[in-house]
């Protein structure tokens, strides 16, 4: 019995020195991620000071909220990657154009999906883009962001990370959602609401 | 106390502590970083770390899986309750997890160490042991 006792005890200490400092740094926390949160959308949609919350109604299971900027949106999204979700946050002006994206969460494999977060030229090449986004890999045409709009038209390629192409795909399903609430897209045919 | 069998689990305490202690700081100030989840590979990187850990204070130490299981359980669902990374039923789910995934690296890891016991590559087998049985991990949840 003795001998767990101590390792017992050490448990229970480090959990009370964890929950002292969390409890302690808790407003220090809240008030620094409003001001980061906010700090982000204004980097990811440039031109807008203030975002206010709209309720999202839509069916696109993809997004989580949107906040609605001077001259476009702010939308955060949530696609399943190859080991959970991921987190997204994705800047459109009014005219339906990606202005900025950044990854705010994922569990990707280190090494090859992890490095979406890093990959600077994999990201740039969603900006400006109007959506129907569609991943390329190995010099053939991949299936798109799962958009169920291969093969259309439209269709925007961009390369996917090598060897991370289930998270290049999430991620253009991200973008293609976003942009989709924006110009009022159906991300099922792609049409338009206003039939387009 | 250092011949314990359960040092291990003061170990891992520390070792879960440590990291968690420096996310906490990370989410309170840089909240827009990407944290770590506490999933199977990160699980078993706290562990395997623990395990050098105690294999490089103690020399080791053998059995008491049913009480490594237990009390590793209890380090991997109360210190993220306690540092608010969890909720308490994603608590219990992470216990459960945790639990068995160290108690099976811990077994593999010993049963490692016990092979590769003597001779001068004695000193770095445990380390290069650890990086197999972490990125044997990452395949495994890859394929889960």
């Amino acid at each position: 019995m003795k001998k767990i006792l101590f390792p017992l005890l050490s448990v229970l200490l480090i959990a009370v020195v964890l929950f002292g400092t969390t409890w302690a740094l808790r407003d220090v926390a809240q008030a620094n991620a409003q001001k980061e949160h906010l700090h982000l959308m204004q980097t990811l949609l440039p031109g807008s000071e203030n975002f206010t919350l709209e309720p999202y109604t839509g069916e696109d299971a993809n997004i989580r909220s949107v906040h609605k900027g001077e001259n476009g949106f702010v939308i955060e999204t949530c696609t399943n990657g190859y080991a959970g979700e991921i987190t997204m946050l994705i800047g459109v002006s009014n005219e339906g154009k990606v202005v900025g994206l950044r990854i705010l969460d994922m569990s990707e494999t280190l090494g090859l999906g992890a490095n979406a977060l890093t990959d600077h030229e994999f990201l740039s090449q969603f900006l400006n883009t109007t959506g129907d986004v569609a991943i390329q890999t190995g010099g053939e045409d991949a299936f798109s962001g799962a958009t169920g709009s291969a093969g259309s038209d439209t269709e925007t390629y961009v390369d996917g990370i090598t060897g991370a192409t289930v998270t290049s795909k999430a991620i253009a399903r991200s973008v293609n959602s976003a942009v989709a609430y924006v110009t009022g897209a159906d991300i099922d045919s792609g049409a338009t609401s206003w039939g387009g | 106390m250092k011949n314990s069998k359960y040092f291990l689990i003061t170990t891992l305490a520390v070792v879960m502590g440590m990291a968690l202690l420096v996310m906490t700081l990370v989410r309170t100030f840089v909240p827009m970083a990407v944290l770590p989840q506490l999933d199977i590979p990160n699980m078993v990187l706290v562990g395997v770390v623990a395990l050098l850990l105690e294999h490089y204070l103690t020399g080791g130490s053998k059995g008491g899986y049913v009480g490594i299981f237990l009390m590793s359980a209890l380090a991997f669902g109360l210190l993220p309750l306690a540092a608010f990374f969890a909720q308490p039923l994603e608590a219990l789910k992470l216990a459960a997890v945790g639990g068995g995934v160290f108690t099976v690296i811990a077994w593999i890891f010993r049963s490692m160490q016990e092979r590769l016991s003597s001779g001068p590559v004695a000193k770095i087998a445990p380390v290069m042991g650890a990086l197999g049985l972490y990125l044997a991990a990452q395949c495994f949840a890859g394929l889960l």
